[in-house]
């Protein structure tokens, strides 16, 4: 039974008393991860777990998400826990410090099930790039699982935690939402602090959120946005009251009739202008694991060296003005027009993902695989919150401004109760 | 371990038929006043041609 409530459900018997954190905690972490959805199950969570129900018991009051299990993925650091980004660099790295969710969700009395697993350093769409081994989707075993939070997805999906973190660089979060059929969020850029996620393209990643419902998403939502002194591009996004949303969409499903349909100019370029930035970022960013910071050689997987190549091609002093000073002025130029785009619209529609899709273990060329992010990777170059939806063969994501993520929140919700 | 970028750089070629009008500022992330200063300062430091602009205010 405990398997099949949602995060809220969970949260109101726990309030009454009728289930016990414990029994909770120990229902999801005895579970057989058959899907290769963690990397480390964090038995020490249970610590956590009986302190909240010693509390409740005592007549304290206790947060609202108070013995909630939660699955974090495993770039996010934890204290005391592995933190590999699912490489072998990083193999044998025990962080000295909580990421500031950890933080927020220790706060909240939620329990860690776990570091889930993912593409090496969220460099991937399938999940295949895991150093250590494949995840696989709960919903369809011969498909991908989706990347690169592939162990998140696969950990709400296949009930292995009734809700999980992830990080969405490009749709690292919606895309396995949606080929895992449950709900990924990314929040604006900024509403989420990124202090302690382990770094792949500072400009565009995002701790996200997955989860079986819009309503349980917004919970953590909650618990863990706002402003934060050790992440300075934090922000802390605002209520607005929606009562009669204008819609429009980019590319028609059945799912968007009532909606105007509108262009964007700039649709054919949005892949080329990520993977320029995002490389470059990356090739920055990795290079702290020079074998003498983290104590280990470096040893990342081909698809982390081809990025750090085409990083360092991009941003090498022949290439930098025509590969990554014009994907920046470029990236200027869509901003400008999702905001033109938003002075008339207050959420925006297109599907998750192409009619493409991976099966597992299929062999393709890289350039196959970056474009299951033809959609996706919009809300990260323009800042925007954006919410995909498991409605569909394609899945439906909508977009609203930067900041407006609790009306987006509100609406999704709307949108997955009574239909578009 | 040899790595061929020749498909990925195939990929983001594309970029350059995009007709980009002259001006246009690099892009950067939310800043406040403080971080925009910043911003600017790195700009002046690598590159004086850069011109910064403010896209998502706070």
């Amino acid at each position: 039974m405990i398997g099949k409530l949602s995060v809220t459900e969970l949260s109101i018997l726990l309030k009454k008393r009728e289930l016990s954190a414990v029994d909770v905690f120990k229902y999801y972490i005895n579970k057989e991860d058959k899907y290769g959805a963690y990397l480390f199950k964090n038995t020490e969570g249970l610590k956590v777990a009986e302190d909240v129900d010693k509390r409740r018991v005592q007549g304290e009051k206790l947060p609202v998400l108070a013995g909630i299990p939660i699955a974090v993925k495993d770039n996010i650091c934890t204290k005391d826990m592995p933190t590999t980004c699912a490489s072998k660099t990083l193999e044998e790295f025990i962080p000295m410090y909580n990421a500031t969710v950890v933080d927020r969700l220790n706060a909240h009395n939620m329990p860690i099930l776990g570091k889930t697993n993912m593409d090496e350093f969220a460099m991937g769409s399938t999940g295949e790039n895991s150093a250590f081994f494949k995840t696989i989707n709960p919903i369809s075993p011969e498909l991908s699982p989706g990347g690169s939070s592939s162990g998140s997805a696969a950990a709400v999906s296949g009930r292995l935690a009734p809700i999980a973190l992830g990080s969405d660089t490009g749709g690292s979060v919606r895309m396995p939402a949606q080929m895992c059929k449950i709900c990924g969020f990314k929040p604006s850029y900024g509403a989420i602090s990124r202090f302690g996620l382990i770094a792949f393209a500072s400009s565009l990643d995002q701790i996200g959120i997955l989860s079986q419902n819009v309503s349980d998403c917004k919970l953590i939502f909650d618990a863990l946005r706002g402003r934060d002194s050790y992440d300075m591009t934090s922000i802390d996004v605002f209520d607005k009251k929606n009562l009669n949303p204008k819609t429009a969409y980019f590319i028609k499903n059945e799912s968007c009739l009532k909606a105007d349909e509108i262009n964007l100019s700039m649709l054919q370029y949005l892949l080329p202008i990520y993977y320029i930035i995002s490389s470059a970022e990356a090739a920055s960013n990795l290079s702290r694991y020079d074998g003498v910071r983290y104590g280990k050689d470096s040893e990342f997987g081909v698809e982390v060296m081809r990025r750090i190549e085409l990083g360092n091609f991009v941003l090498s002093s022949e290439n930098v003005g025509e590969y990554y000073n014009r994907a920046c002025r470029a990236r200027a130029l869509l901003c400008k027009e999702m905001d033109k785009l938003f002075e008339s619209y207050d959420f925006i529609f297109m599907p998750t993902m192409t009619d493409k899709v991976q099966k597992l273990n299929e062999k393709c060329v890289p350039s196959d695989i970056y474009s299951l992010d033809a959609y996706t990777v919009l809300a990260n170059l323009a800042y925007l919150p954006a919410i995909s939806l498991p409605i569909g063969e394609n899945g439906v994501t909508i977009m609203a401004r930067h900041g407006e993520d609790t009306a987006l929140l509100k609406f999704a919700e709307e949108v997955l109760a009574n239909g578009i | 371990m040899n790595i061929d970028i020749s498909d990925m750089l195939l990929f983001v070629n594309k970029l350059s038929e995009l007709d980009l009008p002259e001006n246009t500022p690099v892009c950067c992330s939310q800043f406040t006043e403080l971080q925009e200063d910043v911003v600017i300062h790195f700009g002046k430091v690598f590159d004086s041609d850069v011109k910064v602009e403010k896209v998502r205010g706070v």
